[in-house]
């Protein structure tokens, strides 16, 4: 088994030093985007959670890993070199084994060292000026084990014989499934897992195939099951992306929509503007009169309206701690938020609540900053996400805030000093402020404060109604300045099971003297969404896929549930269809059985499978009654009789064989 | 030993019955005599390049007329000069020859004395080449 | 384990899609011969050596090799089989030496000194390297590689197709020394009739998936009969003759090849009153030639009313 091992390492070594230098080369590119000049255009700092990373690396590792393992099948292409390899004291496995082997440990060599290098370049200080977890290797390794899954695929079509090459790569949808499991899985571990299991069937498939030399009728049970699971999946995937194609592809007819919402003017009034496909948004007042533009006399137009909308400051109070990040592992914001750049430092929000500043010359860690007490860390402002490198400070003040204290940020001296402290056990829930004009906006657990950056508090209005309730709270600026209008606003989910009756709340309040009005906001009607879906995709879905997925969809209430029956329509029919196939064909008993209940399960998929996996034997008429018989069994399915042997033409020449 | 065999292959004749034939023409000519030794099956077939039980069966058919016998642990010798004919069947072995003979000198256009001098030369030829050897019975 | 034949075939058939390639073929290979399989091409021969050897499982019907299932050939029976084929395929990029190395490491009963007398005999030298040498050398190559094991049963397909004539002698050479040892069996499949001829205890012909004749090759040559009829006057029409094979005519000559030539033949050709009748003996590759060709009735390529006087 060495020998074969050191043969397949020998024959495919050039296609895996090819592969480093390719990946070599993606990696030094991505490397220089991330830390080179390109610093602030978006992109996570970090190489190794870069999104463009990910992407790339895994187009290598599957394409590189199919291609080394169709390299390796293809080796012994000719009929005779195969036979070469197979016929030698030693079972078909070991062989497969010893190049599996073979296969694996350069696919390692070729993606793990380039990776491995990147690894070691974030890994030394002073090259990437940004935090460093291990933790952060994770979504390259598990692109890295991607790349195994599609090994197999790339085997399993050079092995299989088939009679049109398109099925060959037929195999390719358990390897597609795993890809999207590395990237939508939330956690590693599921992520490795669904790789596995993937990568299991499709090497069990491959192995079924090099028993039988690519047929499908001589393989072992095992492989058998595995090669219709992988293309049953493919079939499921074709159909579903064709589904989801041709939709996108298709022009909408109407997009009718339509929704309204309110909004406050610098003066204080509410307004309600309508939006719908038809003409321009209108805007009404609560009285329900349009408003009128005071220069044309007509209806104003929204653009005209915007510039006189207020400022606002929304806060969505989340109490957060802070290890509850929970992005996804392939997410850098599971670990950091790329936060300000100041002064050529990058300072970033990290998971364990402090604020971390890495010199972007010499790319190292210079600062980090902590709040004070078992505060817990900073928790995040009410600021989009990403990457805020792009928005440089500039002599600007900057706040953060932990659960009890809100402290101002002194980029120069890489301080921070407290400037607020809650009452008691109360605890901030969500802050945000805004740097040009010095003031904060602070929700905490019982009040909601307005702040300027050195601590003063210029009014505060008690949290009522309240969080859970109420969790999401904008705090408008209005002329003259010292008026201000609250908005309390319901959470969605929470009003919708009540029926609606949780009002959006306003309270106006002039500031030193408290709250002047308040007023619950009428309902507003519902809105429609424009249909995105040009084809009847439900219908499509149940008809097409196999029946388990509109059932569950049902289930889980994506599905209208009456459209289940039509599940179990093209379900019926390919029963019906492969049950005469397989009678036709005379499968054995329990073949037939299984392929009908198989058929039954996957529907159309199913039945794409079944005829594209299955060997069709050739039908003779029998001798004895004359019907149509399968040339691959002994005796006829219909009476029972025995093969006819071969006519005799009267020029026959046999005599006994004796070895002198 | 001065013999020499060389077998052909897609004769008409078999290869066991050309083998046979080269030494019983070898033992009427005199090229083998009692007591000379032939080649061992094996060596015979190796040095031949042909099946060895071709050989077997040449040697078999041989020793069958007479002609030679197998001594355990020494080799087949050749024990008989050569096999005793009787007219007729002497007459019915060469009928076909001499047909052949006759059709081809007709065929390159000899006349009946030009085969009759061509035959007599040879003859002779033969007589000079082969007198001191032959013996009769 | 000694069995007394070598390989066993009951019924095995193959089918390529609605094409039969092999039909109902019975073999008993007896163990110590030199069996040649013989056929036109397309006929067979090749599908029914993989599926001996496990490399294409039957349609239908069963293969018994050295007394194992063909379609589960263990390891042990494996390496007690030899297999060449016509391709003369190894891994180009070895060279002779990597190439002995590498089998051999398999072979428990690699015997180094066969390996090395194959190569001297074809004269190459183990520093080459497998693809720069000419297709006699591959074959040696290929030839050393598969008869250093020792194997007790050697299946050959068409191992001679394109060799040199001196390569195609040292082939021969090396399959009859192989048959020193009285348990060795050599089973191959060859279209050098002059090979066969030197080579070969029995002989099984393919007609086309058919298996139509299995017999000692002097049972073969012997069945196959040419008879020359003569007529002065205008050719009758041919009877119906059991076993015919082809006849061919010419202006005044008749010539009918024939299997099973008896007595009720003979008189069946008397009756037609030719001139002369004379039965004409045919080498092994002519015999071949008309078993295998077109049946029935025939003339030249142009008929006599074209040719030109």
């Amino acid at each position: 088994m060495k020998k074969l091992f050191r043969k397949e390492l020998r024959e495919e070594m050039k296609a895996a030093l090819i592969g480093i230098v390719i990946l070599t080369g993606i990696l030094v590119q991505v490397y220089k985007n991330c830390t080179g000049h390109g610093i602030g255009s978006g992109e996570a700092v970090q190489p190794l959670m870069s999104p463009a990373l990910h992407r790339e690396a895994a187009w290598f590792c599957a394409v590189f890993g199919a291609v080394l393992g169709w390299l390796q099948i293809r080796a012994e292409k000719h009929p005779d070199l195969w036979a070469f390899l197979v016929h030698r004291p030693m079972t078909r496995t070991r062989i497969l084994g010893a190049k599996i082997a073979a296969g694996l440990c350069l696919y390692a060599l070729a993606a793990g060292l380039p990776l491995l290098g990147l690894l070691i370049m974030v890994l030394t200080p002073g090259h990437v000026a940004a935090p460093f977890e291990w933790p952060m290797t994770f979504p390259l390794a598990a692109i890295f084990l991607l790349g195994g899954v599609f090994y197999f695929v790339g085997m399993l079509t050079g092995v299989r014989q088939a009679r049109w090459y398109g099925s060959r790569g037929f195999g390719v949808g358990p390897a597609i499934f795993a890809a999207m499991t590395v990237f939508i899985c939330q956690e590693f571990w599921q992520a490795v897992l669904f790789v596995a299991i993937f990568g299991g069937i499709l090497a069990l498939a491959v192995w079924g195939s090099f028993q039988s030399v690519g047929c499908y009728r001589n393989q072992p049970m095992p492989g058998k099951l595995a090669l219709t699971a992988a293309f049953v999946a493919t079939a499921t995937l074709l159909i579903g992306m064709g589904i989801i194609g041709l939709n996108n592809l298709l022009v909408p007819e109407s997009r009718s929509f339509a929704w309204s919402d309110y909004v406050m003017t610098t003066n204080g009034i509410i307004y309600k503007v309508s939006h719908s496909q038809i003409g321009d948004p209108e805007i009404v007042g609560l009285d329900g009169k349009p408003l009128l533009d005071d220069k044309t006399g007509r209806q104003m137009k929204l653009q005209e309206f915007d510039r006189h909308s207020a400022p606002s400051q929304g806060v969505l109070s989340r109490f957060v701690r802070q290890n509850e990040w929970n992005e996804s592992y392939m997410d850098n914001q599971r670990f950091f938020i790329p936060w300000r750049v100041a002064d050529k430092t990058f300072w970033y929000l990290k998971r364990d609540g402090c604020l971390a500043g890495y010199d972007g010359i010499t790319r190292r860690l210079v600062a980090t900053l902590k709040p004070g007490g078992n505060s817990g860390g900073f928790i995040l402002p009410e600021q989009p996400h990403g990457n805020q490198f792009n928005s440089y400070v500039l002599d600007q003040k900057w706040i953060l805030a932990s659960f009890t204290t809100v402290y101002l940020v002194d980029f120069e001296n890489r301080a921070i000093q407290p400037i607020f402290i809650v009452t008691n056990d109360d605890r901030i829930g969500g802050y945000n402020y805004d740097s040009l004009s010095q003031r904060a906006v602070v929700v905490t657990r019982q009040a909601i404060y307005l702040l300027d950056f050195d601590g003063r508090v210029e009014w505060s209005v008690p949290y009522q109604p309240s969080y859970p309730s109420y969790p999401r709270i904008s705090v408008f600026f209005l002329e003259p300045t010292n008026r201000f209008a609250v908005e309390f606003y319901p959470d969605r989910e929470a009003n919708e099971t009540s029926g609606g009756t949780m009002p959006t709340r306003i309270e106006w309040l002039v500031s030193g003297k408290g709250i002047s009005k308040i007023l619950d906001l009428p309902k507003l009607p519902k809105s429609t969404q424009p249909n995105h879906n040009n084809l009847p995709v439900q219908e499509l879905a149940c008809l097409f896929l196999p029946p388990a997925f509109p059932i569950a969809f049902a289930f889980s209430g994506d599905l209208e549930r009456n459209l289940i029956w039509l599940a179990f329509i093209p379900a019926i029919l390919c029963g019906i269809v492969g049950w005469q196939l397989v009678r036709r064909f005379s499968f054995a008993a329990r073949a037939q059985m299984g392929w009908v209940v198989f058929l039954l399960l996957f529907g159309i998929p199913g039945l794409l499978t079944f005829l594209s996996v299955q060997e069709w034997p050739a039908r003779e008429s029998c001798q004895n009654c004359k019907k149509l018989r399968v040339v691959d069994r002994e005796k006829c399915p219909h009476c029972g009789a025995d093969f006819a042997p071969p006519e005799k033409n009267g020029t026959e020449i046999f005599a006994p064989l004796t070895a002198d | 030993m001065n013999f020499n065999c060389a077998i052909n292959t897609g004769s008409s004749t078999p290869i066991y019955k050309q083998i046979t034939d080269q030494v019983r023409l070898a033992v009427a000519t005199g090229r083998l005599t009692v007591g000379d030794q032939l080649p061992s099956v094996r060596v015979f077939a190796e040095t031949l390049v042909i099946n060895a039980n071709t050989v077997a069966r040449a040697y078999a058919d041989l020793a069958r007329e007479g002609l030679i016998e197998s001594r355990p642990g020494r080799g087949v010798f050749i024990i008989r000069k050569r096999k005793v004919f009787t007219r007729e069947e002497g007459r019915r072995r060469l009928d076909p020859l001499l047909d052949s003979l006759i059709g081809e000198a007709m065929a390159v256009d000899f006349t009946v004395a030009d085969l009759q001098a061509a035959f007599e030369k040879k003859l002779s030829q033969w007589q000079h080449e082969n007198g001191g050897r032959k013996n009769h019975e | 384990m000694s069995e007394q034949r070598v390989i066993q075939t009951r019924g095995l058939t193959r089918y390529f899609g609605q094409k039969c390639a092999v039909r109902d073929l019975n073999l008993d290979v007896p163990r110590g011969c030199v069996f040649a399989f013989l056929g036109r091409n397309g006929s067979g021969k090749t599908t029914t050596i993989r599926m001996l050897l496990g490399l294409l499982a039957p349609t239908r019907g069963t293969a018994t090799v050295l007394g194992c299932d063909s379609r589960a050939l263990t390891p042990e029976v494996r390496a007690r089989i030899g297999y060449l084929t016509e391709e003369h395929q190894e891994y180009g990029w070895m060279s002779l030496r990597e190439a002995a190395d590498f089998q051999s490491a398999f072979y428990p009963r690699w015997n180094e000194k066969i390996f090395r007398g194959v190569i001297d005999h074809f004269g190459l030298k183990t520093r080459e390297r497998i693809k720069d040498l000419s297709r006699g050398q591959r074959a040696g190559v290929c030839l050393a590689l598969t008869l250093a094991p020792d194997p007790e049963l050697l299946v050959l397909d068409d191992p001679a197709l394109g060799l040199d004539p001196v390569a195609r002698r040292s082939l021969v050479e090396s399959m009859i020394y192989l048959t020193r040892r009285s348990d060795r069996t050599i089973f191959f499949s060859s279209h050098n009739l002059a090979d066969v001829e030197r080579v070969a205890d029995y002989i099984a012909v393919l007609d086309y998936s058919v298996l139509r004749a299995c017999c000692p090759l002097e049972t073969f040559r012997t069945s196959v009969q040419e008879v020359r009829l003569r007529f002065s006057g205008a050719l009758p029409a041919l009877p119906k003759i059991p076993g015919l094979l082809q006849a061919f005519r010419t202006e005044h000559e008749l010539r009918v090849t024939c299997v099973h030539y008896d007595s009720t033949t003979e008189q069946a050709l008397r009756n037609l009153s030719p001139e002369s009748m004379e039965k004409l003996p045919l080498g092994l590759e002519d015999a071949f030639i008309s078993y295998l060709g077109e049946r029935g009735e025939k003339s030249f390529i142009l008929a006599d009313a074209e040719v030109q006087s």
